[in-house]
């Protein structure tokens, strides 16, 4: 904590941007927390496997991520001959990519990088681009296996990206708001310092998961539908297409495209936390402190269903989404109106 | 089994042969090879002659006939029988490239099991020199998309979903398949020319590798078919060690079956591990009876080598209830659950027709609706005694075969447990093996062939013996070479790319058992 | 067997730090010559655990450090040995595993077997694991002697 009550000149250090964007909520914590949640990943699936995973890398296998991670960078990055000059790009700009995502993330309405009225809108915007960039990622590597991958990818997206954006029109209609700070604010979260950014918003008293199960389901499937999470990795099938677009990235831009989808899973975890639970709130623990715990536990549950389900097939993905969420997600919306209705919320 | 009925044709006459026998009921083309007379053989003393060997099966009658057709050896050609059997395609190029047989009317006759390159030496030749092999590297290994090699998709070797070193070079628009060849021959280890260098004992070994999962049932038939030419018995106890041996096994293989392959298939990982720890059980079985966990060495001519240690009894008791109760838990988890039995279901349908007509057997087999199972067919021991029970299906997809799978695992369970309750009393060594089959033993002059049910179908084994105590020639019928053909007989149909690994796994090919 | 941070590993020598790292992460292909790969992946699954240790698989060559020779060498899969050796980045290892790679195991004699995978691959294996196929706690062992070495800075180039 006492880093957090540095001052310089006559503003504290934790205020600056510069603090914001490295050290917390930003680089180094994305490090720490991608770090810690590789091996949580690994641990989890495991005791659903009934194994072990990592255990003597370490106590109890924590310094096993950093050891991978330190490995990967170590090794030799091959880059095809024949693989386009954005090769190495790519996965750089993945990270940087997600990192913009984080930015966006209100941990607290204090710890948030960027913080505006419409940051919902910009959050869309990220997320879209996320699925043409792994499509650039398959296509720049020159291989088969890189560009089966990317083409999946790409028709993934066409499969959830209408019914992703269904999903958060309730919480829309429900908070007023279009930022994610809004829509935290909206369910009765009161506000831990003065923001500079007006945020309108209409405050509903209640966590929008007691009013919106459906949507909150949905949601959890639009994001893990999103982030290429089992039941919907089918662009990382290894069955199927070896590794999917990263077939042909080994050793530091495997690291970073690790890293990075790892982030993204946190992200959006914290997405559905800000959405759904709360966000901060919480009693006795800092602010900061209830989200990332928030965080951790919906993104184990996310877990727990990559582990313990199968991968769907291409065309049964596509079915399920337009046939089955789309209208799903229609209908939820329609519920929002007559629950806004008999309630009198406006 | 008794003496094989032989008819003999010629070049001329035999597909009208084919054609005339395939009416009377016989359906299946069990395998097509054939076998080298050399001028100092000991079979037949003055022959000098290539045989092409014609294996037929009636499922109706259950009888079998070998057609065979003598050739000269400087010019052997026959016509192709894929018109009467479809599934003769990939035997005919096999017995091309490794006898020289040359198959007139065969669309493709390019190497399955040697390398592209190979040049024009035949292996199973017995004048055949391995210093004169030599292969081009160079040789263009794909004939889909000539002059465009880059647009070959390769599903094959070293891909996590071709289940082993096997697989596909296709042609793809996006997910769908336009046109697929197949890429075999990765583990060719040439059991069949290192049976003859063996000796009927030596042969044991060389035998159980011809399938990584399923050894067992590879030793079994081997040592009926040295016991049929030499005319011994088996003691009773060792007949009723022989099931126990050869379906735990079983068990053991189609676990694996259920976990890593079909389960991987999915990337469905609790039932992969969960699988493949259950299948530890099983090998504790084994390890406590056989020493091994995979390959075992148990089954000899004549008997098997070593009694049920003590406490088996209740070990087995206790690890086979355990993995009872395991099967429903699987058949809940994979056959109920809704992703996967979408992704299951109606894949690569066969009727019993085409199966028959490719010479797919065994679960592929069954799961068509055709009740044959060969421990019935062939009257091996014991299993009519204990009351076996074919499992069939009638879908004849993907679905229909996992559930024979399941349903077999059932019917193993009760027959080992049933088998150690009736077990015969006596642990001398008169009650383990017959002592007239000796590890040097010559076998005298006879041809034979012995069939079983291995975990993947039919397996059957050509003996011909020559009087000394190695074999003149051992042809092992595999059942995944046929199986793996029905995988591309129905890629070929028109599939998808995402179909592909779960229905090498539903299949159950076996890379050791196809190429040999 | 325990494996914390070994006595071995002094923080302020990089070198050593980097040895300790490269030998607690290898991840093998998954790349399967013949029989002895049902050991592996028993290997990988409940009763025996490898990722303990952290050895997992990799599916494309490009992620992964070891190439485990697990079978017996067929002719017509050599070109793809020395491909998939190619592609894989450096500091990578060689692991034998079971008779066939290193003598040609119960295949002597055949005509399509090559007896040694040093005839394929230019390289010399960190380890020779006898057996046909060997125990997982074999397999196992292969890959602490690969760490073991790894660590002694006897093998490889870092």
């Amino acid at each position: 904590m006492c880093v957090l009550r540095i001052w310089i000149g006559d503003k504290m250090l934790a205020d600056s941007l510069l603090f914001k964007l490295f050290v917390f909520p930003g680089t180094v914590f994305s490090l720490v927390v991608v770090l810690f949640l590789f091996w949580w990943w690994r641990k989890v699936g495991a005791a659903i496997q009934s194994r072990y995973g990592p255990k003597h890398v370490g106590p109890a296998g924590t310094l096993q991520t950093i050891a991978d991670v330190v490995k990967l960078i170590a090794k030799e990055s091959i880059i095809p001959e024949k693989a386009s000059r954005w090769f190495w790009f790519m996965p750089v700009f993945s990270f940087v990519l997600s990192f913009l995502f984080l930015s966006l993330i209100p941990f607290t309405d204090h710890w948030v990088i960027l913080d505006f009225d419409t940051s919902l809108i910009m959050l869309f915007a990220v997320m879209a681009i996320e699925p043409l960039l792994i499509f650039l990622v398959g296509w720049a590597s020159y291989n088969k296996y890189g560009l089966a991958g990317a083409e999946r990818a790409g028709i993934q997206m066409l499969a959830y990206e209408v019914f992703l954006a269904l999903t958060f029109v309730p919480i829309i209609m429900l908070s007023h708001s279009w930022s994610l700070v809004g829509i935290v604010y909206a369910q009765g979260v009161s506000p831990t310092w003065a923001t500079p950014v007006a945020h309108t918003f209409v405050n509903r008293g209640v966590w929008f998961a007691v009013v919106q199960p459906l949507a909150l389901l949905l949601s959890v499937i639009a994001v893990m539908m999103a982030m290429h999470i089992k039941p919907f990795d089918i662009p990382d099938a290894e069955p199927e297409v070896i590794y999917g677009a990263s077939t042909e990235y080994g050793g530091p831009f495997y690291a970073l495209q690790m890293l990075s989808h790892f982030l993204m899973m946190f992200l959006g975890s914290g997405l559905i936390v800000s959405m759904f639970f709360g966000g901060w709130e919480g009693p006795y623990l800092p602010h900061v402190a209830w989200f990332v715990l928030k965080t951790l536990t919906v993104g184990t549950t996310i877990m727990f269903i990559q582990h313990s389900m199968p991968r769907l097939r291409l065309s049964h993905m596509m079915e399920i989404a337009w046939k089955k969420l789309v209208p799903l997600a229609f209908l939820n919306i329609f519920i929002t109106l007559i629950i806004m209705e008999v309630l009198g919320w406006v | 089994m008794a003496e094989i009925e032989k008819i003999t044709a010629t070049p001329e006459t035999l597909v009208d042969t084919a054609l005339g026998l395939k009416k009377a009921g016989f359906t299946f083309l069990e395998f097509m090879s054939a076998v080298d007379y050399v001028p100092k053989n000991k079979v037949e003393p003055g022959a000098n002659r290539i045989d092409a060997v014609y294996m037929l099966w009636n499922p109706g009658t259950n009888e079998q006939k070998m057609i065979t057709v003598p050739l000269p050896r400087d010019n052997p050609v026959v016509p192709t029988v894929m018109p009467v059997w479809e599934g003769a395609n990939w035997h005919e190029r096999e017995a091309h490239e490794l006898f020289g047989i040359d198959i007139k009317g065969h669309p493709n006759l390019s190497h399955l099991l040697l390398a592209e390159g190979w040049n024009d030496t035949y292996p199973l030749r017995k004048d055949f020199k391995v210093e004169e092999v030599e292969i081009d590297w160079n040789a263009p290994t794909s004939k889909l998309a000539e002059g465009e090699p880059e647009r070959v998709y390769h599903f094959a070797v070293q891909h996590p979903g071709a289940h082993g070193p096997m697989g596909f070079d296709l042609l793809l628009d996006g997910n769908r398949i336009l046109d697929a060849e197949s890429r075999i021959g990765y583990v060719h280890r040439t059991l069949e020319k290192l049976g003859e260098q063996r000796n009927y004992y030596q042969n044991i070994l060389n035998m159980e590798r011809g399938c990584i999962m399923c050894g067992m049932p590879y030793i079994e038939v081997w040592a009926r078919a040295v016991e049929e030419l030499l005319g011994i018995e088996v003691p009773e106890k060792a007949k009723y060690l022989r099931l126990i041996a050869v379906e735990l096994n079983r068990l053991s293989s189609h676990l694996i079956w259920m976990g890593p392959q079909q389960g991987g298939d999915f990337s469905y990982m609790p039932v992969a591990m969960w699988a493949m720890g259950d299948r530890e059980k099983v090998l504790d079985l084994l390890e406590a009876l056989t020493g091994g966990r995979i390959t075992f060495a148990y089954i000899r001519p004549g008997g098997v080598r070593w009694d049920i240690p003590e406490r088996f009894r209740e070990m087995a008791e206790k690890n086979l209830r355990y993995l009872e109760s395991r099967i429903p838990v699987y058949e809940e988890m994979m056959f109920k659950e809704p992703i996967v039995k979408e992704r299951l279901t109606g894949l690569g349908k066969l009727t019993p027709q085409e199966a028959i007509d490719i010479g797919a057997s065994g679960p592929v087999l069954r799961a068509t609706g055709v009740a044959h199972d060969t421990r019935k067919d062939a009257h091996i021991p014991i299993y009519e005694d204990l009351g076996f029970q074919i499992v069939t299906q009638t879908a004849g997809d993907a679905w229909a075969r996992g559930m024979v799978r399941l349903g077999e695992m059932k019917e193993s369970i009760r027959l080992i447990l049933d088998a150690l309750d009736r077990l015969p009393p006596g642990n001398s060594e008169a009650d383990l093996f017959n002592r007239k089959a000796m590890p040097w033993m010559k076998v005298p002059v006879g041809e034979t062939y012995a069939v079983t049910e291995s975990c993947r179908g039919r397996l059957g084994i050509h003996l011909i013996s020559d009087g000394t105590n190695t074999p003149y020639r051992t042809k092992i019928r595999g059942p995944s070479f046929s199986n793996m053909y029905a995988v591309e007989h129905i890629l070929k149909k028109g599939s998808y790319l995402y179909d592909i690994p779960v229905l090498i796994g539903s299949m159950d090919v076996c890379p050791a058992d196809m190429d040999r | 067997m325990t494996h914390e941070v070994p006595e071995g590993v002094n923080p302020r020598d990089i070198a050593s730090v980097l040895s300790w790292v490269k030998g607690s992460s290898l991840w093998n292909l998954h790349f399967c010559f013949g029989c002895c790969s049902t050991e592996i992946a028993a290997a990988m699954m409940p009763r025996f655990d490898i990722e303990r240790f952290g050895f997992a698989p990799a599916d494309t060559p490009r992620q992964a450090d070891v190439l485990v020779a697990n079978g017996p060498i067929a002719r017509k899969i050599v070109p793809r040995i020395q491909r998939l050796w190619a592609q894989m980045p450096d500091p990578k290892y060689l692991v034998v595993i079971g008779a066939c790679p290193m003598s040609g195991g119960p295949y002597q004699g055949s005509y399509n077997i090559v007896t040694d995978i040093r005839d394929v691959l230019d390289v010399e294996p960190a380890a020779f694991i006898p057996g046909c196929p060997p125990n997982p706690e074999g397999i196992l062992e292969a890959f602490i002697m690969l760490k073991n070495r790894i660590k002694e800075g006897s093998y490889g180039r870092n």
